[in-house]
C-alpha cells in the first residue's frame, strides 16, 4: 500500500475524461435538489446554511468506563436524534445536507432568494433544535449525558452539486456560506450567526440577536412559548407532542437489545451499516481539506469560471478519496464541501501500524495534490491540502435510511483530528501527540511541535521528500553503493540492485574555500 | 599533424563524438548537444531527470561543457536553473558548477567508451544527494564528503599516506622535494616502521604526487608545511625564551 505517481496520475486522467461537460446555473425555482443535482449538474443556490452541534456525542463515544447497555444507548440515542432532526429541518422547510458525525449541515434556500424568510428559518431552526434537546431529547434519554447543542448560520451563495448514484448520494456544497457557518460555531454551545444572516432577518428575531465580541451575533434563549409565538408569527409549525411521540416511537422499534456493535478484523462496509450494525474501532481519523477552495469559487463570477472550479473541485474530492481507499486501504467516511474524512482501523488494534500508514496516507494525499493534480489542473496551483489526524476508539455507523443516508464516526479523536486540520494551513499535514509518539523515527522526524496548530506538523511533505529522507539514513550516510536504473522518464536511484541498474558508489563531493 | 588543429569532436571523423551522442540519447534523453561552431565548443543543454521510487519525476536543469582537450580533460557539469544554492557548503561554484569530487580524486576516465554516461551518472548521484539535502531540512551533507578549499586536498594526503597530520609533517619534505625529505628506495621508511621506503609508504608517496600535480603540492602542501614550521620555530623561541 503506498502512493505511487503513474497511478495516480492516471486516475486523474480518468477522471477528467469522464467527467461530462459540468453545468453551473443559478436556481430559480423549488426543485428537489437530490433529483435535480449531479456531478455535471451544479446550480449556484442562494440560501441559508445552519450547522448544529451536539459535542456530547463525541465525547460519550470515546468514554472508556462506559458499559455495553451505555454504548448501545448512545447509538440509539445518536440515531433517533438525527431521525427526529430530519423530521424537524423537513418540517421547517429546510433540506438536510447531511451529519458530519454528531454535526447537522441544513439548508433553507426556499422561498428562492427570499433572505428574510430564509435567515428567519435558519435561527427558528437553531432554537426549535435547541428546545427539541432540552424539552425531549434530553428526557428520552436519562441515563446519558444532559445534551447540548452549538449552531452557526451564514447566508449568501454557494453551488450544490452531487456526489454517488442512486441510493447513496451525497448533496454538496461549496462556497463561502456553507464553510462559514461551520466555522462560527463556537465551543461554548452558543447559536451563532453572520452579519449576513442578522441584516437579513426580520425586526422580532433580530430583538432576540446581540453580536458578540469576537464578531458573529449570537441567539439569546428563548422559553418554550416564546418560540412557539415566533415559529407562529412565520408560518411555521413545529409541534412539540408529536416530536416527542415520534421519540418514543423510535425508542420501541429500536429496542437496546437489537442493537450490536463490534470490532473489525477486515475493512469496514460502511455501507452495510445501521442502528442494529455497529463498528466499534480503534481507528485513525484523517481530514484534508482543500485550502482556498472556497476563496477560489467565490472568486469565479462567470459561468466558465465556475465550471472550471467545479472540475478541479471533483477531480480533487476523487482523487483524494482513491489515494485513501485505493493507495492505502482506508475507509472514506464522507466529503463535507471541499473537506473529505477518512478512517484507518486495520491492521485491527495495531496503533503503530495504523498511525504509520495514516500518516503514510496524508503524505500520498499532498503528493497528489502538489504533484498530479496541480500538473493535469494549472489552475488549482494556489490550492493546498491542510490534513489533521488523531487516533483512538471509534464509533463508526450510518444514519438514515434509503437515500438519506450519512457515514459517521464519532470519538473525541475524530473531533480532534478535524480541530487539527481547522488549525492546519495548506501544504501541512498535523498529528496529535497520540500518533506523532508512536510514529517510525523515519517519519516523526518530519514533524515538529506548533503551538499554533496544538499539534505536530508537516510542511510540504510529500512521498518523494519521505523516500528520500529514508534513503539519505540508508545509504548515502553509510556510504553505500546506489544503483541507478534508466527509465522513460529519467533515472531512478535505489538501494536495490536489480537486473537493469547499475551501481555507483557515491562521490565525495569537494568544494571550493568557503 | 592537421588533426592537431581540429577541434576534438571532429577528431577522428568525430568518432568521440558519435560515441557519446549514442550514450547520451539512450540514457540520457533529456539532454541535447549543441556544438558552437565558431567558437569550437561543445555543450550538452537540457535536464536530468531523476525519478523517485514513488514515481515522481524531479527535472534539473543542466550544462556539460566540454575542455578543449576532450576526453583527456574531464567535462564539467553546471546546474543552470538555481534549483539548489550556488554555495560551497553544497559544493557548488559560485556559476553553478558542481564540485563533483576533489580533482586528485576524479573518477573521469578518458579511454572509457562510456565514460560520459558514467560521469552524468556521477552527477545524477550528486543531485539526487542535493535533494536529500533538502529533504531531510538539516544542514548536513548526507554522505562523505571532502572540507573546503586546501583542507581537502590535505585530507587526501593524508588518507592516502595513511595516517593523520605528523605523518603528513614527516612526508612534506619528501613530497615538496626538499633536501631533507630525500630518501632512497632502500631506506628506512621516514613514518618510523623500520620497514624500507620501498616496501612502506614509497607508493603511496608517488601516488599523492601523481594525482596531485606537482603545482598543487607546492602550492597546497608547501604552503601549510611553511606555515606548521613557522609556528614549531616560534614556539620553539618561546620556550627557549623562557627557560632564558
Amino acid at each position: 500500500m503506498s502512493w505511487n505517481y503513474q497511478r495516480s496520475e492516471e486516475r486523474i486522467r480518468k477522471h477528467l475524461e469522464d467527467m461530462g461537460e459540468i453545468q453551473v446555473e443559478k436556481l430559480r425555482r423549488e426543485a428537489d435538489l437530490e433529483q435535480l443535482l449531479s456531478e455535471t449538474t451544479c446550480r449556484d443556490i442562494y440560501g441559508a446554511h445552519v450547522y448544529i452541534q451536539v459535542s456530547n456525542f463525541a465525547r460519550l463515544a470515546s468514554d472508556g468506563s462506559y458499559t455495553e447497555d451505555d454504548y448501545k444507548r448512545l447509538i440509539q440515542g445518536v440515531h433517533i436524534y438525527e431521525r427526529a432532526v430530519t423530521r424537524i429541518v423537513e418540517g421547517l422547510g429546510g433540506v438536510l445536507v447531511h451529519f458530519q458525525g454528531p454535526k447537522l449541515h441544513a439548508l433553507f434556500y426556499r422561498p428562492i432568494d427570499d433572505g428574510e424568510a430564509l435567515a428567519a428559518r435558519a435561527v427558528l431552526l437553531q432554537l426549535v433544535l435547541k428546545d427539541f434537546v432540552k424539552s425531549i431529547f434530553n428526557p428520552a434519554f436519562p441515563a446519558c449525558d444532559d445534551f447540548t447543542i452549538a449552531g452557526g448560520t451564514d447566508l449568501g451563495n454557494a453551488i450544490g452539486t452531487m456526489d454517488g448514484i442512486n441510493g447513496d448520494r451525497e448533496l454538496l456544497f461549496v462556497g463561502v456560506p456553507a464553510n462559514h457557518a461551520a466555522k462560527i460555531i463556537s465551543t461554548a454551545n452558543r447559536l451563532r450567526l453572520t452579519q449576513q444572516v442578522y441584516k437579513a432577518l426580520p425586526e422580532d428575531l433580530r430583538a432576540i440577536c446581540f453580536q458578540t465580541v469576537d464578531g458573529p451575533y449570537q441567539v439569546l434563549p428563548v422559553s418554550s412559548d416564546d418560540l412557539d409565538t415566533l415559529l407562529k408569527a412565520h408560518r411555521l409549525t413545529w409541534n412539540r407532542d408529536e416530536c416527542a411521540r415520534h421519540v418514543e416511537e423510535d425508542k420501541e422499534r429500536f429496542p437496546l437489545e437489537d442493537i450490536a456493535y463490534s470490532s473489525a478484523e477486515v475493512l469496514i462496509e460502511v455501507d452495510d451499516l445501521s442502528i442494529f450494525n455497529n463498528k466499534r474501532v480503534l481507528g485513525a481519523s484523517i481530514f484534508a481539506d482543500v485550502s482556498g477552495f472556497t476563496r477560489y469559487i467565490d472568486a469565479a463570477t462567470s459561468d466558465e469560471e465556475k465550471q472550471e472550479a467545479l472540475r478541479v473541485f471533483h477531480a480533487i474530492r476523487k482523487e483524494t478519496a482513491r489515494v485513501i481507499t485505493g493507495d492505502f486501504n482506508g475507509v472514506r467516511i464522507q466529503y463535507q464541501g471541499d473537506r473529505i474524512q477518512g478512517l484507518f482501523h486495520l491492521p485491527e488494534d495495531d496503533e503503530e501500524a495504523i498511525a504509520q500508514k495514516v500518516v503514510e496516507a496524508a503524505v500520498g494525499l499532498q503528493s497528489s495534490m502538489e504533484h498530479t493534480l496541480k500538473a493535469r489542473l494549472p489552475e488549482a496551483k494556489d490550492l493546498r491540502l491542510a490534513i489533521g489526524m488523531d487516533m483512538g476508539t471509534t464509533l463508526v455507523s450510518k444514519l438514515g435510511a434509503r437515500g438519506q443516508r450519512d457515514r459517521i464516526c464519532l470519538g473525541e479523536e475524530v473531533e480532534c483530528a478535524a480541530q487539527l486540520e481547522e488549525r492546519s494551513e495548506g501544504g501541512q499535514i498535523a498529528l496529535s501527540k497520540a500518533v506523532y509518539e508512536i510514529l517510525p523515527d523515519e517519519l516523526r522526524g518530519h514533524f515538529t511541535y506548533s503551538a499554533k496548530v496544538q499539534g505536530f506538523v508537516a510542511t510540504d511533505l510529500t512521498a518523494e521528500k519521505v523516500e528520500r529522507t529514508a534513503r539519505g539514513s540508508k545509504f548515502y550516510r553509510a556510504g553505500a553503493a546506489v544503483f541507478l536504473t534508466a527509465g522513460a522518464i529519467g533515472l531512478t536511484i535505489s538501494g536495490l540492485k536489480s537486473a537493469r541498474a547499475r551501481s555507483v558508489a557515491p562521490g565525495r563531493p569537494y568544494a571550493p574555500d568557503a | 599533424m592537421h588533426q592537431m588543429h581540429k577541434p576534438w569532436y571532429l577528431q577522428n571523423g568525430g568518432a568521440r563524438l558519435a560515441q557519446d551522442r549514442a550514450c547520451i540519447a539512450e540514457a540520457f534523453p533529456g539532454l541535447t548537444y549543441r556544438i558552437a561552431e565558431a567558437a569550437g565548443r561543445v555543450f550538452l543543454d537540457g535536464s536530468i531527470t531523476l525519478v523517485a521510487e514513488c514515481g515522481v519525476p524531479t527535472p534539473i536543469a543542466v550544462r556539460v561543457e566540454f575542455p578543449a582537450d576532450y576526453p583527456q580533460g574531464e567535462p564539467r557539469i553546471f546546474e543552470v536553473a538555481g534549483r539548489f544554492p550556488h554555495v560551497s557548503d553544497r559544493h557548488f561554484f559560485e556559476d553553478g558548477q558542481c564540485c563533483l569530487w576533489l580533482p586528485p580524486e576524479s573518477r573521469w576516465n578518458p579511454d572509457d567508451p562510456d565514460g560520459l554516461c558514467l560521469f552524468l551518472e556521477e552527477a545524477a548521484v550528486f543531485f539526487d544527494q542535493q535533494l536529500v539535502y533538502e529533504a531531510e531540512g538539516r544542514s548536513e551533507w548526507p554522505g562523505a564528503q571532502h572540507s573546503h578549499g586546501d583542507e581537502g586536498y590535505l585530507e587526501f594526503v593524508q588518507e592516502t599516506l595513511g595516517g593523520g597530520r605528523d605523518l603528513l609533517a614527516v612526508f612534506a619534505p619528501v613530497l615538496l622535494g626538499h633536501k631533507t625529505g630525500h630518501v632512497q628506495s632502500n631506506d628506512p621508511c621516514p613514518c618510523g616502521s623500520r620497514r624500507k621506503y620501498k616496501r612502506c609508504h614509497k607508493q603511496c608517496v608517488e601516488n599523492v604526487k601523481r594525482r596531485m600535480g606537482s603545482g598543487n603540492l607546492q602550492a597546497i602542501v608547501g604552503r601549510w608545511y611553511t606555515r606548521t614550521t613557522e609556528t614549531k620555530k616560534d614556539e620553539v623561541g618561546l620556550t627557549s625564551k623562557h627557560y632564558q
